[in-house]
C-alpha cells in the first residue's frame, strides 16, 4: 500500500501505542480519584499536558483536552460566543467544516457571519479582515494549514489586525501542528485547536489551546473536569498517546516544512515529466510542502482516486458524488475553481516518512490511469 | 474497496468500450448536477441489437453503468426495451453505497433515451 492521504489521518506510531498500552491495562485510575492508581493516571494527564504545550509554545494551564479537533474548534467558537447574546463574526471561506458549521449554528442563533474571500492559491487577504471588521464583531476564525490545498494562511497578521480591536482570535490548527512549528505566542492568537490522529497520536484525542485569561463558556456541563471547560472522565490513555505524539512530532519539526517541500518539488518535477493536462491547485510558495492538489483534465478525480485505490494508492478527492447537490469542495470553489476543474481535483498528502520512490510509484499508476479514463472518456468528456 | 467486486469489475475492465462508425441508434446522458456523462450507441440487425459501443466521463459507478448496460443490451430485440425501465438498472447494478446511487438515475435515463430513439427511427 502506498498511502498518500495523511490529511485524512496517520497510523498510531509504534512509540505512542507503546505509551498508551499501561493506561489501557494496569493502570487504569480515574484521574479525579485520590487513591494510587488515580494520582498515576493524573500525572500522566499532566505530563501529556506540558507535551502537548511545548509542541505550540503554550504554558501548561492553557492546554485543555478534547475528544478531537472538530470538538476544540467548537468549545473555542461556541465558548467564545457564549459571552454574547449575538454579534458579528468572521471567518475565513476555507475552513474546515468543523469551523463553519459552529459558525453557521451561531448564525441560526442570530449571529452575523461574514466569510472572508482567498485569492487563487487559497490565501487570505489580511486587509480584507480589516475592511470586514464591524463594531459589533465579537471573534475571528482562521485556519493556520488548509486542508484540501496546504495554503498558509498569515495567522499572526490577521491576529495582531483583530486584536487592535480587542477582538479574539481562534485558530484551527489541525492540518499544522506537528508539520511545521506552531508557536502560541508568535502566532498571538486566544485560542487554537489540534488533533491527535493527524500527527501520529490516537483518534478520539485533540487539544485546545486557551489563552490564559480568556473566558470560555463549556459546551459541556458535568464534573469540572479540564478547570470546568470540559466536564468528563478524562480519556487517560488517548491523552498519553497525543502526549507521547506530541513529544515525538517536536523532534525535528524545524526541519520538516523543508523535508516536505522537497518531496512536493520532487512530486511536481516527475508529474510534470509523466501526465499531460493537469495543474497545480494552490500556490507552493504559500503552502505546506506535504498536500499536493491537482486537476485533471477530461476525467473524475472520483475515478481516478477508484482506479488507484484498487491498485493499493490512496488518496482523496476534490468532490463527492451525489445526483441532488453537487458536493463540490467549498475551498476549491472560493479559490475560483470551475465545477469541472474541480471535479477533476484529486489531493495527495505526504507523512513524515513518505518517501520520493513512493511518490514516483503513485505518479507512474496516476499517469496510466489518467491515460485509460481518457480514453473511456472519448467524445463523453466535451 | 468499499464498492462491489461486480462494479469494480466493470470499471476496471470496460465491456464495449468505443464508438461505433454508423450507429443506428445513439444516445447521450448527461447528469446536470454531478456532470457525469454517457454516450451510447447500438447498430440494429433485424430489430436486434447486433452491436453496442459506449463512452463515458465520470465517476467509478457511472463508467461500470455505462460498461453494465452495454453488456446488457447486445442481443437485445429494440422490442425488448419498451420493459426495461429503472428496475433493471438496479439489477444490473447490485448493491450500492449512497453515493453511488446517482448512476440508477444516469442509467435509467440511458434506457428512457434509446427507446425514444427508437420510438423516432420506427416513425
Amino acid at each position: 500500500m502506498i498511502y498518500l492521504d495523511h490529511n485524512a489521518t496517520t497510523p498510531v506510531a509504534p512509540a505512542v501505542l507503546t505509551a498508551m498500552l499501561p493506561y489501557l491495562q494496569a493502570e487504569f485510575g480515574n484521574p479525579s480519584s485520590a487513591h494510587r492508581p488515580g494520582v498515576a493516571a493524573r500525572r500522566a494527564v499532566e505530563a501529556a499536558r506540558r507535551q502537548v504545550a511545548a509542541l505550540i509554545g503554550a504554558g501548561p494551564e492553557e492546554i485543555r483536552f478534547t475528544s478531537g479537533g472538530t470538538e476544540a474548534n467548537n468549545l473555542a467558537i461556541l465558548g467564545l460566543a457564549g459571552h454574547s447574546g449575538s454579534g458579528h463574526l468572521i471567518a475565513t471561506a476555507v475552513e474546515h467544516p468543523a469551523v463553519l458549521e459552529p459558525c453557521r449554528e451561531l448564525q441560526r442563533r442570530g449571529w452575523a457571519l461574514t466569510l472572508l474571500p482567498v485569492d487563487s492559491g487559497g490565501v487570505v487577504d489580511p486587509e480584507k479582515l480589516r475592511r470586514a471588521l464591524r463594531p459589533d464583531t465579537r471573534l475571528v476564525a482562521c485556519m493556520l494549514v488548509n486542508n484540501e490545498v496546504g495554503a498558509i494562511q498569515p495567522v499572526a497578521e490577521i491576529a495582531r489586525i483583530a486584536r487592535e480591536r480587542g477582538i479574539p482570535v481562534h485558530c484551527d490548527a489541525v492540518q499544522a501542528a506537528g508539520k511545521l512549528p506552531v508557536d502560541v505566542g508568535q502566532l498571538g492568537v486566544d485560542s487554537l485547536s489540534l488533533s491527535g490522529h493527524k500527527f501520529y497520536g490516537p483518534k478520539g484525542t485533540g487539544a485546545l489551546y486557551v489563552r490564559s485569561g480568556l473566558a470560555l463558556r463549556p459546551v459541556l456541563f458535568g464534573g469540572g473536569q479540564e478547570r470546568g471547560l470540559r466536564p468528563g472522565t478524562e480519556n487517560v490513555p488517548g491523552i498519553v498517546g497525543l502526549g507521547a505524539a506530541a513529544a515525538a512530532a517536536a523532534e525535528g519539526i524545524e526541519d520538516r516544512p523543508a523535508h516536505f517541500a522537497a518531496l512536493r518539488w520532487h512530486l511536481l518535477g516527475r508529474l510534470a515529466e509523466t501526465v499531460p493536462d493537469w495543474r497545480l491547485n494552490g500556490d507552493p510558495q504559500r503552502s505546506l510542502g506535504n498536500t499536493v492538489n491537482i486537476t485533471l483534465q477530461g476525467v473524475r478525480g472520483e475515478a481516478v482516486a477508484t482506479a488507484l485505490a484498487l491498485r493499493g494508492i490512496c488518496i482523496s478527492v476534490g468532490s463527492a458524488c451525489s445526483s441532488t447537490s453537487p458536493r463540490l469542495s467549498h475551498v476549491l470553489q472560493a479559490m475560483g475553481l470551475g465545477t469541472r476543474a474541480i471535479r477533476g481535483a484529486i489531493r495527495i498528502s505526504m507523512g513524515i516518512h513518505t518517501t520520493a520512490a513512493e511518490l514516483d510509484a503513485f505518479v507512474e499508476h496516476l499517469a496510466a490511469a489518467v491515460a485509460r479514463l481518457r480514453r473511456v472518456a472519448g467524445g463523453a468528456a466535451g | 474497496m468499499r464498492f462491489s467486486d461486480r462494479i469494480c469489475d466493470h470499471f476496471e475492465n470496460p465491456r464495449h468500450l468505443g464508438e461505433l462508425p454508423d450507429p443506428d441508434l445513439a444516445v447521450r446522458i448527461g447528469n446536470p448536477v454531478c456532470g457525469d456523462t454517457l454516450v451510447l450507441q447500438v447498430r440494429l440487425t433485424a430489430g436486434v441489437i447486433s452491436a453496442v459501443a459506449w463512452q463515458g466521463y465520470g465517476c467509478s459507478t457511472a463508467l461500470a453503468t455505462g460498461s453494465l448496460l452495454a453488456e446488457h443490451l447486445l442481443g437485445k430485440a429494440v422490442a425488448d426495451l419498451a420493459a426495461m425501465d429503472a428496475g433493471v438498472v438496479a439489477e444490473l447494478l447490485g448493491d450500492l453505497e449512497p453515493d453511488q446511487r446517482h448512476c440508477l438515475d444516469l442509467g435509467a435515463e440511458v434506457l428512457a433515451g434509446l427507446r425514444a430513439a427508437a420510438a423516432g427511427r420506427a416513425v
